[in-house]
């Protein structure tokens, strides 16, 4: 497995413990917050029974007993169910335990019971008042807590789903971004290391004519350029990626001149006096198109004008789907674009960091032109620095 | 054959193949290999993953189906796990990734040949004949008793005839890598396989370093 992949699975299996346990304490807390604000509302509720019990004591007991069960089916009508005792006359019954314990507790005694299949919150209370002995049994149903609750952490695991879900691929495609030039790099590194390991020993191992030596220490040479010119378009990439470029005026006749010395066959036309950008980018990125079209045909013409510079040659057009993928700017990789594709990344980025465009066009009968539009703001022959 | 789109890689893999005896016929595109394919016989075919006119897999798949039983052993900078799978449940005998070490390369190549019975058996080195299938060396005709590490030794320098070999490596090709020796047994075998096969001018040492046998190409 990648590196890179083997860092994803251990950030995400991070983040997912961070992530769920977070949920889990936060829906902890908010059911314990909320557990505790319901007892105490039920004891409170309970208190007043009690209250009410003790001041009805005094009276008949017809008249307490008729007072006690009127405010039971109130209560019952909320979902409480109480029962109160005055010495040994019950004075109201509505609770769902039939019978009540002998001794009793002084104090309430709190606590959750199953009864008939069903959690109920239990409070019971036993108090004297002179002499008598008031004991009052409180019983709410627990059922609707216990169901928003659950509901509640339900909510939570599907959230905490659908946040690692979301989260994990954005990981994914951002590490993966990260890593794939760093996999483009070494990918490109190795055709010339190839060279120049591979004649390097088939020079010390091989039994050769002075001609062989010669020519296998002229590839050794030839691949430590290649390698040279995918390190240098690297660090350009890597400058130009950091915003390191230098604007001032340039002389685009004397960059076309200087292209028409490297590369004989190619004829230029030259309609604009001055470019404001960086001096070295724009002729790498005008070198790099140009040895592109050099390579793949064999009559190449570039010419400058105020909307632009156009590099054309008249070699076999692109694969469509390679060109459509460099229009659209999507990453090419070396493997799809064999030794051109940094080059072509190169150029892009210079002409990003300009403030340009390149735009691609190939077909069989038109043959292939690359169009680095420039923009207004840049492009101008009377710029002052 | 060895199918390369850089010709620098494609030339050093065929130059490497013809010092050990082998004819390497280079193809720059997978079209250019399926025509060569078309009119050459091909005993084993070297290919890089990233042609520019189509994919090295697939490439591989039709060689499969059009010219069945020709081995493909892929070289290519593509390291990745999921490449070498690809390549190898495609039907790759063996996955070098580059940069290869060029005794890595023949290795393979010689054990893809093996598998196929594609390498070659017998040598023959002026009145020195050595019969690999048969484990059998004769001088002028006659038999000559040679102890197991000296053929072993023979063996190698015969396989990888025209390249330089360092002790090390002899050590580990023709006594295994288990073998606790110094540098100077192999010069004591070596010593007795000149003596015994008349070898002077073929084995050549090579100063500081080992031995090649050299022989016409």
């Amino acid at each position: 497995m990648q590196l890179w992949k083997k860092n994803f699975l251990v950030i995400y299996g991070i983040f997912l413990v961070v992530v769920n346990a977070g949920l889990f304490l936060l829906d902890n807390y908010i059911s314990r917050n909320e557990a505790s604000l319901w007892i105490d509302q039920a004891q409170k509720s309970e208190r007043s029974i009690y209250y009410l019990a003790a001041g009805l004591k005094e009276e008949e007991i017809s008249r307490m007993s008729m007072n006690l069960n009127d405010a039971a089916e109130r209560y019952e009508e909320s979902g409480i169910l109480i029962r109160v005792r005055v010495n040994e006359y019950i004075a109201a019954d509505h609770f769902p335990i039939e019978q009540t314990p002998e001794e009793v507790l002084e104090g309430p005694l709190i606590e959750v019971r199953r009864i008939r299949g069903e959690r109920w919150l239990v409070i019971q209370e036993a108090g004297r008042e002179g002499e008598d002995l008031i004991v009052v049994e409180y019983a709410q149903e627990l059922e609707g807590l216990s169901r928003i609750q659950t509901i509640r952490m339900w909510i939570f695991c599907g959230a905490g789903l659908v946040f690692s879900g979301i989260m994990g691929l954005f990981l994914y495609y951002t590490m993966r971004r990260i890593n794939r030039p760093i996999n483009q790099i070494a990918h490109e590194l190795r055709t010339p290391l190839t060279g120049i390991r591979g004649y390097a020993e088939y020079m010390m191992m091989g039994k050769l004519s002075e001609e062989d030596q010669f020519f296998a220490a002229g590839q050794i040479v030839e691949s430590a350029k290649h390698l040279e010119d995918v390190t240098e378009k690297l660090l350009i990439m890597g400058n130009v990626r950091e915003g390191a470029i230098r604007i001032e005026r340039m002389d685009i006749g004397q960059m076309f001149l200087k292209i028409e010395e490297k590369y004989p066959i190619v004829e230029t036309d030259c309609g604009l006096e001055f470019l404001n950008g960086d001096k070295a980018l724009v002729f790498c990125l005008l070198d790099n198109l140009t040895a592109n079209a050099v390579r793949a045909g064999n009559r190449v013409r570039i010419t400058a004008s105020e909307e632009g510079i156009r590099i054309w040659n008249n070699g076999e057009p692109m694969d469509e789907k390679i060109l459509k993928d460099i229009n659209r700017g999507q990453d090419l990789s070396a493997s799809r674009m064999g030794r051109h594709g940094y080059g072509i990344q190169v150029c892009r980025e210079i002409a990003k960091a300009h403030g340009w465009k390149l735009r691609f066009r190939s077909s069989k009968e038109e043959g292939t032109e690359v169009f680095c539009q420039i923009t207004p703001d840049i492009r101008t022959n009377n710029f002052n620095v | 054959m060895i199918v390369e789109d850089d010709r620098r890689i494609n030339e050093l893999i065929r130059r490497t193949l013809t010092m050990t005896g082998h004819i390497g016929l280079p193809a720059y595109s997978g079209r250019e290999a399926l025509s060569v394919l078309e009119e050459k016989r091909i005993d084993l075919i070297l290919l890089d993953i990233g042609l520019p006119d189509m994919d090295g897999f697939a490439l591989m798949r039709q060689i499969a189906r059009e010219f069945n039983g020709i081995p493909v052993i892929c070289v290519t900078a593509r390291d990745e796990v999921p490449d070498r799978v690809k390549g190898l449940k495609g039907g790759a005998e063996d996955y070098i990734v580059k940069p290869f070490a060029v005794e890595e390369l023949l290795a393979r190549v010689q054990v893809v040949l093996r598998r196929f019975h594609k390498e070659q058996s017998i040598f023959h080195i002026h009145d020195v004949e050595v019969d690999l299938a048969g484990a059998d060396v004769k001088k002028e005709g006659k038999h000559v008793d040679l102890t197991k590490q000296e053929y072993e030794l023979l063996k190698v320098l015969l396989l990888n005839k025209n390249i330089a070999l360092s002790r090390e490596r002899l050590l580990e090709l023709a006594w295994g890598m288990d073998f606790y020796g110094d540098d100077r047994t192999v010069d004591v075998h070596i010593r007795r396989l000149r003596q015994k096969l008349g070898l002077e001018n073929e084995i050549k040492t090579i100063f500081r370093y080992g031995y090649r046998l050299e022989l016409e190409r």
